[in-house]
Parts: C-alpha cells; structure tokens; sequence
C-alpha cells in the first residue's frame, strides 16, 4: 500500500505491576501497521536490584527490552522513534532514532516551521493544521546535517497523513491490551 | 580444645554461606537432609552417580560463570525429563530443566560442599527465585542419560512475541480537534456549506463544533464521535487511500442535531 516503503518503528517501554515490558510497532508512512512485536514482562530479582541500583531500569529498557525488540523485527526500518528519553541511550543501534513528543503549542504557525529548542533537540511544525512535536536527537545535530535532513523529511512525508505521534499511542493500548489479558 | 574450636568455625562458616545463598536468591532454603522426590516436585535422584566425578562428555564444557540469573530460552521444543549438568573445575554448574514448558528448574552449585540453589521461573518467563535445595548429598544426584542440550542466556532475556497485525487493526485511533484558528473565513464558510448539506438545512442554521485533519479517502473506517471531543476510528485492512479529507462536526442551531461531513483538504485550497 505504500509509494516509497518507508518504515518507522515506534517503541515504548514501560513498568508495569508485572513487571518491565516493551512493544515495537512498525508502520508505514501512513501509519499502516506492517509489524508489532512485544517482550513479556520482566520482574527482576531482588539480587537484581541490588546489583543494578540505579541503573536497573535503563538497563531493563535498554539492553534488554529494546535489544530484544529490535533483535526479532523482520522488517527493517527507516527511523525509530521512541517515547521514552532513555531508549536513546541505545548504543548498538545501526537505524536512526529519535525521541517524539506532542507539544501543546497550537498557535496555527506556518508549515515546516522548525525551531531550535538545544543542540539536540528541535520542534517541528511539520503541517499546517497540525500541532508541533518535539524531537530530540542522540546527539547534537545542525539542521545542515544528514540526520536532521532525514528526519524533517521523513517527518514532513508522514506528516501529511497522520498525526506523527499517534502511532506511539497505538502501541500504548496494544501494551494495555495486552497486560489486561495477562490479568484474565 | 583444638576440635571444639574446629566445630565452631565451621558451625559459624555453614551459617555464613547460608546467609549468602539466602541473600543471593532472596528466598529460602533447606538442608538435604531434608531432599527427597517429592519436595523436587517430581523430579528423582539417582544414586549412582558420585557428584565430584560427573561425567558429561557430550557436553561442552564451559567456564562460563553465571553473573545474573538466567533465563532458558525455549528454542528446543523437545526438552526431556533430563538434568542437564556440566562440571567445570573450579565450580560446579548444574541446569536442570524439566519435560513442561510452563516451569524450569535452574540450579546454581557453589564451589563450597555442593550447595544448590534452585530457580522456579513460570510461564510468564519472570524471575521468581524459590531456592528449593541448599545442600545435597552426593548419593542424592542423579544425571539423566537421556540428555539434549538447551540454548541458555546468561542475561536476564525477555520473551517476544508477535502481535497480530489484524489486532492492531482494531484498536481504535483516536483523533483530536484542531484548532479552527488555522482557518480563515473563506474556509470555514465553505466547511459550514457543506455541513448545511448534510444535515438538510440552511447553512446560517449550522455552527461548526469541531474540525479533525488529516482523514484520508479509504483510510479510516468506524468512525465514532467520543464524549470528549475526539473522534476513535479504526483502519480499513485493506485501504486503498485517496485525497486528504477534513472531517466536520456541527449542530443544527434549532435542534442541536450534531451532523458530520467531509470536505477534501482541495475544495478548501489546502
């Protein structure tokens, strides 16, 4: 169904009173899911926490959960975009990524207005009747670099056809979905 | 004296590691003594094997030490009653996993005497450490012939798994009110005209309550209006997408019917 197979992944990892999961949605520039996949939840070990501390949790979302996701995908996809500032923290990661996040700015700016918010980090008005987003990048990026290209396009091509966060939401209920079947 | 002291020290030692294994697996223990058949929820010992000089050479030996609890991934459907064991010269590590998909049996052998620790995980794949055996006799052990080997990860690995895509397909995409701001006059008089026609009345009877972008021709199907102002619709399986729409709510002024329509994103210069 799509003119130029573009392919996003969408990622959320979240706790859960199961434990720590995560889900991966790759969809299409229209936001047509191609391919979901999801971890069970992970309840780690009381020795677990004393080992990791801290770091537990961007150690289950990272290195585990989000390795995993991307280690089972048969498609491969364009750009990752991710709820969760942590995920960017992904360093094995051979695809783009970026965070996305709505913002509540809704002040009818024109269309492709791109506003530099840090070094890393940038909102986008990708259409005109749309509400911004905002995207942060793993690492300080230009808007004359070759990612930030990427990404602008990709998020103007997706743009005109769906809200680019929405699919996140998507992912959100299906992680729903899924916990309240676990709970049967 | 000597033997007193002997007795003490090594009274004192047990209660320390004990403390540990307890510690390491953050649940219980019990002595041999204690072992039997039945507390290993079915699974048998065998005396004919003497734990120091175990014998497995058909298996790879490994010194692969655990650092994390360990999950068995399921890769080998077939998995037989068998206790998988490897001996390592230092330590000793065992594997036990038992002919039912819905629970394993790990054990973990410390270089002092032969103590195990034994981890439950369930079918939820989640870590639940039960320690069923501290300390063993050797004449307690016993190694399955019939042994096949399991893929193990020495990280803590969850379980994937696909989610259908006609499940996704029904969960419901909720979309939100733009702002009408984003509109001028001209636009929005010609959403109101066809508003009007809609709902069969004269387009200064019709009030524009809500706009909604981005609705392609053959994308979306189940469109609902939701108490809160936003819309849930579902995709089509099979949609063959057209022009970009605006998707309309208004009310009639006189009977505050509420009406939806459509209006292409080129009958309003968009």
């Amino acid at each position: 169904m799509s003119d130029t197979n573009l392919k996003i992944g969408y990622v959320i990892t979240t706790s859960t009173k199961l434990g720590y999961l995560g889900a991966i949605l790759v969809s299409d520039e229209k936001g047509f899911p191609l391919e979901f996949q999801y971890t069970d939840p992970i309840l780690p070990t009381k020795l677990q926490k004393v080992l990791y501390g801290n770091s537990l949790e961007k150690y289950l979302k990272v290195d585990v959960i989000l390795d995993n996701l991307l280690g089972v995908l048969s498609n491969k996809v364009d750009l990752l975009m991710v709820k969760d500032e942590q995920l960017l923290e992904y360093n094995k990661l051979k695809t783009d990524m970026v965070r996305i996040a709505q913002t509540s700015i809704n002040d009818g700016k024109n269309s492709a207005e791109i506003e530099k918010i840090k070094d890393d980090e940038y909102i986008f008005q990708y259409s005109k009747t749309s509400v911004p987003v905002r995207i942060t990048f793993k690492q300080n990026v230009s808007e004359q670099n070759e990612l930030f290209e990427k990404v602008s396009n990709i998020v103007k091509q997706m743009g005109n056809y769906i809200d680019i966060t929405e699919p996140l939401e998507r992912v959100q209920k299906s992680i729903e979905i899924i916990i309240a079947k676990d709970n049967e | 004296m000597f033997k007193f002291f002997m007795k003490f020290f090594l009274s004192l030692y047990h209660e320390i590691l004990s403390f540990f294994v307890e510690f390491d697996v953050g649940v219980y223990a019990f002595k041999a003594s204690k072992v039997n058949a039945k507390e290993l929820n079915g699974f048998k010992f065998d005396n004919n094997v003497n734990t120091n000089k175990i014998e497995t050479p058909k298996f790879t030996i490994s010194t692969t030490k655990i650092k994390s609890p360990m999950i068995i991934t399921n890769k080998t459907p077939s998995l037989v009653d068998a206790l998988v064991i490897r001996n390592f010269t230092e330590e000793l590590f065992k594997l036990i996993k038992i002919r039912n998909s819905q629970m394993s049996f790990l054990c973990i052998p410390r270089k002092y005497d032969v103590y195990l620790n034994t981890a439950l995980i369930t079918s939820s794949e989640s870590l639940i450490f039960e320690a069923k055996v501290q300390k063993i006799s050797k004449k307690e052990i016993h190694i399955s012939h019939n042994l096949k080997t399991i893929e193990e990860l020495i990280e803590l690995s969850p379980y994937t798994k696909k989610f259908p895509i006609t499940k996704v397909l029904q969960i419901p995409i909720t979309k939100y009110p733009i702002k009408r701001e984003k509109f001028s006059e001209e636009q929005l008089e010609l959403m109101r005209t066809k508003l009007a026609i809609q709902a069969k009345c004269k387009k200064y009877s019709m009030s524009i309550e809500n706009i909604y972008d981005k609705f392609p021709v053959g994308l979306y199907d189940e469109i609902k209006l939701e108490k809160d102002t936003s819309v849930s619709c579902t995709l089509y399986k099979h949609p063959d997408i057209g022009e970009l729409q605006l998707l309309l709510t208004g009310k009639r002024k006189y009977d505050t019917h509420t009406t939806k329509a459509f209006i292409k994103y080129s009958e309003i210069g968009l």
